[in-house]
């Protein structure tokens, strides 16, 4: 009993402490802590962290709830209050909307000068380009070496009967994009490619080939598709341009190459630009600028590669060489205006399902 | 001095008065055996002594001192429940152990008083078994055990025999009967059984519509039941409802004539045109013989039951009233009977 | 009296005192949170579309429906089998089929999908005996996985709930009605399912609603054509980012749960069972009637088949590797390896955020003991006060159960709007993760322990006082005793909850504090072989501590109760 009487202190106490008013923590005599809101896929080696910490005397303390729509929402949710001085992950999917909800404080990196203009562009004064992947369709070399099937060069080739199946026994598995990021990336590519006009047009025939739609990337990667540890039945599937790399870096035995390979023939692949942005409210604006600089250079750019399986924006950034080996990035990926994203996106994907999934 | 003392309880039971105004004691060394229907509120005036329950008002004393404030763990009484309440988790010898433990008695005195309180009650053998192997007669050993064990200055048994067989209940009563004669530990026993009551009471208290209407040594109220309620709730049956019609000599018109009873002594006899009850007691009664001194009841053998050294007669009164006698010997049923009353075989009661 | 019946009766006649603490815990870090959240949600711009509502919430009823009829369907033999029989192996039987509840969704569908997946073990003897080219058993995408993974999920509810209230359910009333010319058939539905309704609607309930509120298992094993309300919830605010909509799905959800609560307190009144506290194995025999030894026979391989072989399925894919086959479409390369386990040791990308395995079963196992704590208290006091009939009493269960429809995400949501920028941020205050899991956990804990609660004959305690217990004494020496087995039934259920749940905890959880489902998530999003490996490696880790978490607790109540 005295056990839990005293367990009956401590939450009592705990209640009231909740019912106290939201405060602004209060400013501590140690380092600095400067908080940095991510999604979960972000990642970042020890010795980066520390070189950033040891040469501003600043603690890094990193936030991450989900994926990029929910750590975006997170920002969203808590502008009136942030909980973080930087954030980090929003792509070119979301960013229209991250900047209509004005959550970010302006500022242009001097860092920025050095970038290529597709990069550039859309940023409003307010956010920074900081690394990018493209949403590829990934498959299954042998499969194809084995029945010497040729590999589709197009989007249009997939519509061919040459990659068809029974319907939901096709050779392509997809996600839905109401459900996941690079199902949402691979439906912009076709309207991108298709206009608003033709893409709807495009899945039909696309379901008539029996294209197989799963909820999530972790379902399409490991279980339907064949070259993965999962041994699926499709030899294709919408992943990143990078997976062959992380498939030759994960594998469980040395490989000499990857399984996998994408198809980043002009058109086909949609490009996703991840960006950093300042919390508006920061208290820590000119650590949070430093932060924002040393994410562009090439110290951090260049670990990303290898931590998050994306490119750096930073042309000066060396990439690894076994990135240079087995990743691919697309041609000339499809391109569509975050502001028409932003305005169409619920449209779009609720006439998608329609098409696809009724 | 008596030990303990009940004064003027009341206790409301939802809205409805269930005790009203309640008194009686308890004297060291005694048992009283409190005796009323089931939903009386028996049990309510052990859990009120017990401190289970607070009274509305009144007041318990023991050995002249109130002890309404006192909590139920550190009366130390003894109850023992009518579904005996024996822990299932524990063992026999730990169910008896409990109270020893709850009072902190050093180990050694707690396994030698269980010890003793299994012998006493003819249980030794039983202290490793589990309780919910038990027989009902063995579970009540064993709520006996427990109760005694940490010797209480007060033991309150509430029907502890209910729920067990006749014969079985028969040799418990006898048990029970010696052991509390031995321990000398006052006790109050509650019960709705007559027998169990003559066996095992010093005095009797009868409750009643929330009073208790009679109190007194055993014997007394068998003699003088204070009430028709009394009476019969004592299993008496020659109840005959009449009038007085004189009150020197007694007489009171019944269905069945003049009958000519004696009052209790000291009780005030009511005005002539009262509605009394006689009560024909049917103990030395006379069966068809002719006493001309005598009041005559007549009637018709109903119902003759053999019960091994004696007869018991069902007679059919004049007034409907079935009277039952014990007899030496058997009647033809449907005979026609006249009983000769002599005046200590007829009492006035009150209504 | 124990002490906290009589804080009922004696300090104050509503149990204001019983009751506040659960109850401060539901307001602060349910409803506040909660309320929160939808008032920003419908500050925000976004179209509702009325017809976007109606087949989320037809589906949603109709699969929990089927749902819970399948889980009692097979959850009462089972829990008939372990409340009345005893046989070897027993014990262990009814602690593996507890391990499903711990599982998150991504594990789950990864054991599936190694059992029953295109190229499941089961697929592979199958097309290895026809010679078949494809795969003859679909499984992924069908809804018929949805309700096998809640079955694999809740019967572990019935077997519990149901089967502590038979195995107190005296056994001479089946004996009797068998006397008096019943068959076995007509003396269950005419005496012991009569005497079992409430126990069974109770765990009833539970099922329901946890189906109700499925999410995993329909994104990930139902696939695109099924959706549930949690679904919808899901991608309206995390991926059309319309959060109007997600709004108002979350309160249609929670009206639904209120709902379907009210109308069961409403079905569920009337008298209790006539329980009796038993503590050993009284009522249970050894199967000797064929018919005995072949319900027992079929319970078990049933039981095996649906929750064991998946986890063995999965443990297996942790120690074999499998190569992506290379144009020899159908074969698979197989090897023993104990590469996974070694690799999870090592932070091969010098990442910030690697974490030692030994350091998020630290965590996971911290967070679930707070959790069992914090959720058995509450649930217990809880028990207290619905000992009381009355108005508090109505209300409470209800009240209770809401968090179960509670969207994880609104609700993960919403503790970041309600607790951000305070002292409770996730940052800071590590008690939110078991706070939130306690919400989900003290409905199981008000369960297990109320009926056998209810149960305990009140001069049970009445004489513990006369013989001198204080009333303290008296609460820890006879009725927790006896309540101690329902309680450590709860504290299973408790613990197990935290262990798996993965949905709010994502939003609240520390990245340097991940939980092993958190853990086992990080090296599924990444492709590669060793990373499917290292996850399969890691969900083994999960079910082992988990297994030998709960053989502890079983072995702890012994030592505490003194009994088997």
């Amino acid at each position: 009993m005295k056990t839990s009487q005293t367990f009956v202190f401590a939450l009592l106490i705990m209640v009231l402490v909740a019912c106290s008013p939201a405060s602004t923590p209060t400013p501590t005599t140690g380092p600095v802590t400067l908080t940095v809101m991510t999604h979960d896929s972000f990642a970042v080696s020890e010795d980066v962290v520390s070189t950033f910490e040891e040469q501003y005397d600043v603690t890094l303390v990193f936030l991450k709830s989900g994926d990029t729509g929910a750590a975006l929402n997170r920002a969203v949710l808590t502008k009136s209050a942030p909980e973080a001085d930087v954030f980090y992950g929003v792509d070119n999917t979301f960013l229209s909307r991250a900047i209509q909800e004005e959550i970010f404080e302006p500022y242009t990196s001097s860092a920025l000068a050095g970038l290529p203009d597709e990069f550039t562009g859309n940023l409003a004064g307010v956010v920074t380009p900081i690394d990018f992947g493209d949403v590829c369709i990934n498959y299954d070399r042998a499969w194809f070496a084995a029945r010497g099937l040729a590999v589709p060069q197009t989007l249009q080739d997939l519509s061919d009967p040459d990659y068809g199946g029974a319907e939901g026994q096709g050779l392509l598995v997809v996600e839905n994009p109401a459900t996941s990021s690079p199902g949402m990336a691979f439906l912009l590519a076709t309207i991108a490619e298709y206009g608003e006009d033709g893409y709807l047009d495009y899945w039909r025939s696309l379901k008539a080939n029996g294209v197989v739609v799963v909820n999530d990337w972790e379902t399409a990667y490991y279980t339907n598709f064949s070259a993965s540890s999962g041994q699926g039945l499709q030899p294709m599937v919408v992943s990143y341009a990078s997976s062959p790399a992380a498939e030759v870096i994960y594998a469980s035995e040395p490989l000499t190459e990857a399984p996998t390979a994408s198809i980043i023939n002009p058109n086909t692949c949609f490009r996703q630009i991840e960006y950093a942005g300042i919390l508006k409210g920061t208290r820590n604006l000119e650590l949070a600028q430093h932060f924002i600089d040393f994410m562009l250079s090439p110290r951090f750019q260049e670990d990303m590669p290898l931590q998050m399986f994306v490119y750096p924006v930073n042309p000066q950034a060396v990439i690894p060489e076994e990135f240079v080996r087995y990743a691919a990035s697309a041609e000339e990926p499809a391109v569509l205006d975050p502001v028409l994203i932003a305005n169409r996106r619920d449209q779009w994907i609720r006439a998608w399902s329609e098409v696809m999934l009724k | 001095m008596s030990r303990l003392e009940v004064i003027d309880l009341h206790k409301d039971y939802e809205n409805n008065p269930l005790l009203n105004g309640v008194s009686f004691f308890v004297d060291s060394g005694e048992t009283l055996c409190l005796l009323g229907s089931s939903g009386s509120g028996k049990s309510t005036i052990l859990r009120i002594i017990a401190g289970i329950e607070t009274p509305d008002s009144g007041q318990v004393l023991w050995q002249g001192r109130d002890i309404n404030a006192v909590p139920v763990y550190r009366r130390n009484f003894g109850l023992m429940f009518q579904d005996y309440a024996l822990f299932p988790h524990l063992n026999v010898a730990e169910n008896v152990a409990f109270g020893l433990r709850m009072q902190r008695f050093p180990q050694e005195k707690v396994t030698q008083s269980v010890q003793q309180a299994l012998e006493q009650v003819n249980m030794t053998a039983f202290a490793e078994r589990r309780v919910t192997d038990l027989s009902g007669g063995e579970q009540q050993r064993i709520a006996l055990a427990r109760a005694l064990a940490a010797s209480p200055q007060l033991l309150m048994l509430d029907e502890p025999l209910a729920a067990l067989d006749r014969s079985l209940r028969v040799e418990l009563q006898e048990e029970l009967r010696a052991l509390l004669h031995e321990t000398g530990i006052p006790a109050i026993y509650v019960t709705h059984d007559q027998e169990e009551a003559i066996t095992l009471g010093d005095r009797l208290a009868l409750l009643h519509d929330g009073r208790i209407v009679q109190c007194g040594l055993t014997e007394a109220v068998f003699h003088y039941p204070a009430n028709r309620w009394v009476a019969e709730f004592l299993g008496m049956t020659g109840l005959l409802t009449g009038m007085i019609s004189a009150r020197d000599p007694l007489t009171v018109q019944t269905e069945c004539g003049e009958l000519h009873p004696q009052s209790i002594p000291g009780a005030a006899v009511p005005v002539t045109g009262s509605t009394v009850t006689v009560l024909v007691k049917p103990v030395g009664l006379n069966i068809g013989l002719d006493d001309a001194t005598a009041d005559v009841l007549n009637g018709i053998v109903e119902d003759v039951r053999f019960l091994g050294d004696h007869y018991r007669v069902n007679i059919r009164l004049c007034s409907g009233t079935i009277f039952s006698v014990p007899t030496a010997t058997a009647f033809p049923v449907g005979d026609q009977i006249n009983l000769q009353l002599s005046p200590g075989d007829l009492l006035l009661l009150l209504e | 009296m124990s002490i906290l019946r009589a804080l009922h009766t004696r300090v104050n006649r509503s149990g204001l005192l019983l009751w506040a603490l659960p109850l401060a815990l539901l307001v602060v870090f349910f409803f506040y949170p909660l309320f929160a959240i939808l008032r920003v949600m419908f500050e925000h711009t976004g179209a509702i579309f009325i017809s976007d509502i109606w087949q989320p919430l037809g589906f949603t009823f109709y699969q929990a429906l089927i749902s819970t009829l399948l889980t009692i369907l097979f959850g009462l033999p089972a829990a008939y089998v372990f409340s009345r029989f005893d046989f070897a192996g027993k014990r262990l039987m009814r602690m593996l089929t507890m391990l499903p509840f711990i599982l998150p969704t991504v594990v789950t569908a990864a054991a599936f999908n190694s059992l029953l997946g295109p190229r499941g073990w089961f697929n592979l003897l199958l097309m290895k005996l026809t010679g078949s080219a494809t795969p003859p058993v679909i499984f992924l995408n069908t809804f018929g996985a949805i309700l096998i993974a809640h079955v694999f999920y809740n019967i572990a509810i019935i077997i519990r709930v149901v089967g502590s209230a038979w195995s107190q359910l005296d056994p001479r009333l089946d004996h009797s009605a068998r006397v008096l010319g019943a068959s076995p058939w007509r003396s269950f539905w005419q005496v012991t399912f009569p005497l079992l309704r409430r126990p069974i609607l109770s765990a009833a309930l539970l099922v329901f609603l946890f189906d109700f509120a499925s999410f995993g298992v329909v994104l990930m094993l139902g696939g695109p054509s099924f959706q549930t309300l949690e679904v919808a919830i899901y991608s309206q605010a995390l991926h059309y980012l319309n959060l109007p909509m997600a709004g108002l799905l979350s309160l249609i959800q929670l009206a639904c749960t209120l709902l379907v609560t009210l109308v069961y307190g409403s079905v569920n009144r009337g008298k209790t069972i006539p329980l009796f506290p038993r503590l050993r194995g009284e009522g249970t025999s050894k199967p000797r009637a064929p018919w005995e030894k072949g319900i027992v026979f079929l319970t078990i391989t049933f039981l095996f088949l649906l929750q064991v072989l998946p986890l063995l399925a999965l443990a297996t894919r942790s120690f074999v590797r499998l190569e992506a086959d290379r144009g020899q479409r159908g074969g698979v390369e197989t090897g023993l390896t104990l590469e996974y386990y070694r690799e999870l040791f090592v932070n091969r990308s010098q990442s910030v955020f690697y974490v030692p395995p030994v350091q998020a079963i630290g965590n996971s196992l911290q967070y679930a003991a707070v959790t069992t704590l914090i959720s058995c208290v509450a649930g217990t006091l809880l028990a207290y006060a619905m000992l009381k009939k009355g108005a508090a009493r109505r209300w409470l269960d209800p009240l209770v159960m809401l968090p179960f429809g509670a969207s994880a995400v609104t609700l993960g949501l919403g503790f970041i709007v309600a607790f951000s920028g305070s002292s409770l941020a996730g940052a800071s205050f590590p008690w939110l993760v078991p706070l939130a899991h306690s919400l989900i956990a003290m409905p199981f804990v008000l369960r297990a322990v109320q009926p056998a609660l209810a149960s305990i004959p009140v001069s049970l305690l009445q004489s513990a006082a006369v013989l001198g217990a204080s009333p303290l004494r008296v609460w820890w020496e006879v009725e927790m005793k006896l309540i101690s087995r329902a309680l450590i039934s709860a504290a299973l259920f408790s613990f197990t909850i935290s262990l798996g749940e993965f949905g709010a905890t994502t939003f609240i959880a520390r990245p340097d504090n991940p939980t092993l489902p958190v853990a086992i998530f990080r090296y599924l999003s990444q492709p590669g072989a060793m990373n499917f490996g290292q996850a399969m490696a890691m969900s083994t880790i999960l079910i082992l501590v988990c297994a030998v978490s709960l053989a502890l607790l079983e072995k702890f109540n012994q030592f505490l109760t003194g009994m088997d």
